[in-house]
């Protein structure tokens, strides 16, 4: 009897996570086919879903494209290596929630008024440039994009490496399978699937961020077991510039100013900001983004990276430095360790599999919410700005429709094979795709170089063609010298000019620890204001125009 | 009308100069004050140190949607 009971357990144990896993699945084929359905067939509708998204669904999309994997595994991985430190990195999202308002309500009102669909469309309008600009923008999309992706497709890696640890390939299964389905619902409904999906994803999210918090705090005995355990922590998990050295204090100041500034500026917001019905809907967005999501970092999902910390205990080798404790496969694999192998343990088999189910789903909401919402971007940004422009001018709609979709296949395969080469221990880029909050700072170092321009078209409108290409192109190169791409990259290549580059960013890179977005926002504000000086200047009629569609 | 405008300004560079302040005390140099292992009811200070900064902002969010926005909305509509 005992025998024929504990296999029932076992069976509806097993069965708990499969089945929660595929209802979710389903779900979201089922809001594609429901997008798809609603749809008119139109460029329009299938990139902004005629510009009449309402406030909660704007809201929790913009949320839900924010936030990926990057927060349920990236930001607990990296409190895990560093210790308190990062947890104040949250306060990023702020800022972020602030230049939702003071530059999402403005794009919304231009887009709205002069039937923009991309970033290129509004910039490059402004200031009549028809290549270069518009090329720049799309550069900058695809180095925001591509790596976001990547992002997510690791964290489905993760995930199932360590759930199915027997399973040799799991990671590439799990990278795959989340390119897969996500690719799939996308080129089905567009904007409309995309924005629904976010919006359950986006509640998956953040209930999945407090959630794994609460469940921390009581795998480790509840509130005085857990603060007891965190005053053992080394006392570099506990200060400034945490366990590695990185966080140092202009490190941390530049990260929080302009990491959530770049994911304002990235293509897939900007195209919320067009598709929102109306300014309070912005605004609502704003809030909402600010109080929750600072909210579900900072009181939730940063508290599984402390007290992973404290159940599994970094490894301090005489050097000093850092590796994850053997039980821990990565850093980023923390969250899924602890809710694996402690939650069926501290809660009993049933309760503790549903939580893990429900968080696994949370894990996977948060992979599919980021790249579906970027490689939907992605597809207007080519197919409006490349193919329609330069290739074939003549496309009809539903042919570059059928681009977009292209594109966004492309994209697919092209960062899982990325993720795929870059997984292998001996790829010269394991450094480069370590943890997923690097890639992620990776990708922000070049959207936000959008933002000299953006407030230049938005505010002050002064600069000029030149100026702006000039800008953005002098940005995109510094940040990407400053980036933890660029060392891996001139040894792949192998130029000793390069190398010779490469030590100098270096030797400037420990003298003044600051984020590369910096190093080339700096670089590209000057270059944008010395250059509008001596060039010519927007049309007077342009400016104007500009001045009364942003309506402020 | 256009009393309300002037406060409404002057309320919004209050705000914006308080989220700066904060900013800096919270992840700025400020941060350096409470750069020790100690704790404040339990916890680490560094992270109660963000709590209470982020306490301060959701203050700051609310009076800016309120007070700040709302005017926004309203003299939109107006016009």
């Amino acid at each position: 009897m005992t025998i024929l009971q504990s296999a029932v357990d076992a069976s509806i144990g097993s069965s708990i996570p499969v089945l929660v896993l595929v209802s979710y699945l389903l779900v979201l084929i089922g809001i594609g086919w429901a997008g798809y359905r609603r749809g008119k067939g139109d460029e329009e509708d299938y990139y902004l879903a005629s510009r009449g998204q309402g406030w909660f669904v704007s809201s929790l999309t913009i949320m839900a494209t924010f936030f990926s994997s990057f927060a349920l595994l990236g930001a607990p991985g990296m409190v895990y290596r560093e210790g308190v430190v990062f947890a104040l990195v949250s306060l990023n999202v702020p800022v972020a929630g602030f230049a939702i308002y003071l530059l999402g309500s403005r794009i919304r009102a231009v887009g709205q008024a002069r039937g923009y669909v991309t970033q290129a469309d509004m910039l490059c309008d402004y200031y009549g440039s028809r290549v270069v600009l518009r090329l720049l923008i799309v550069i900058v999309g695809f180095l925001f994009v591509v790596p976001f992706v990547m992002i997510q497709l690791k964290a489905g890696g993760e995930l199932a490496s360590v759930l199915f640890p027997s399973q040799e390939s799991a990671f590439q299964i799990g990278a795959i399978v989340i390119a897969g389905i996500t690719a799939i619902y996308i080129m089905i409904g567009g904007m409309r699937s995309v924005a629904w999906t976010d919006a359950m994803q986006c509640i998956l999210l953040t209930s999945g961020m407090l959630l794994a918090g609460v469940a921390m705090v009581s795998a480790m005995g509840g509130w005085t077991g857990f603060t007891q355990a965190l005053g053992q922590l080394p006392v570099s998990s506990r200060t400034l510039p945490g366990n590695t050295g990185f966080w140092e204090l202009p490190m941390l100041m530049s990260v929080c100013l302009f990491m959530g500034m770049g994911g304002v500026l990235s293509p897939p917001q900007w195209m919320r900001y067009y598709s929102a019905r109306d300014r309070q809907t912005i605004q609502r967005s704003a809030l909402i983004f600010i109080i929750l999501l600072t909210g579900c970092f900072l009181l939730g999902i940063m508290l599984v990276g402390l007290g992973g910390q404290a159940l599994y205990p970094l490894q301090f080798d005489q050097l000093g430095a850092v590796s994850p404790n053997p039980g821990v496969g990565s850093y980023d694999q923390i969250l899924v360790v602890v809710m694996k192998y402690q939650l069926p343990n501290l809660l009993g088999n049933e309760l503790g599999l549903l939580l893990a189910s429900i968080l696994i789903v949370a894990i996977m909401a948060s992979s599919m919410s980021t790249a579906d919402s970027n490689l939907h971007a992605l597809g207007g940004l080519v197919t409006r700005d490349v193919y329609d422009r330069f290739i074939r001018p003549q496309a009809t709609e539903k042919e570059r429709l059928w681009v977009g979709r292209l594109v966004i296949l492309a994209a697919s395969f092209l960062s899982l094979l990325v993720v795929l080469s870059g997984s292998r221990q001996d790829s010269s880029f394991v450094g480069f795709m370590e943890m997923m909050v690097g890639l992620g700072l990776f990708g922000v170092a070049f959207s936000v170089q959008l933002l000299p321009i953006a407030i230049d078209v938005l505010f002050v409108r002064k600069g000029t063609s030149v100026a702006a290409c000039a800008g953005l192109a002098t940005g995109v190169v510094f940040a990407f010298m400053f980036t933890s791409l660029f060392n891996p990259l001139v040894e792949w290549i192998g130029f000793s000019s390069l190398r010779s580059l490469a030590s100098l960013v270096a030797w400037v890179k420990a003298a003044l620890p600051i984020h590369a977005s910096v190093w080339g926002l700096v670089p590209n504000a000057i270059v944008l204001v010395v250059v509008s000086t001596f060039t010519k200047p927007v049309s007077e009629e342009i400016r104007l125009r500009f001045a009364r569609d942003v309506g402020m | 009308m256009k009393m309300k405008s002037i406060l409404r300004t002057r309320l919004g560079w209050v705000l914006t100069t308080a989220f700066a302040f904060v900013m800096f005390m919270a992840v700025g140099p400020g941060v350096l004050l409470v750069n020790r292992p100690d704790t404040f009811l339990g916890l680490p200070l560094l992270y109660a140190w963000g709590v209470f900064w982020y306490l301060v902002i959701v203050v700051i969010a609310l009076a800016a949607y309120r007070f700040v926005w709302s005017d926004d909305r309203n003299s939109k509509r107006v016009t």
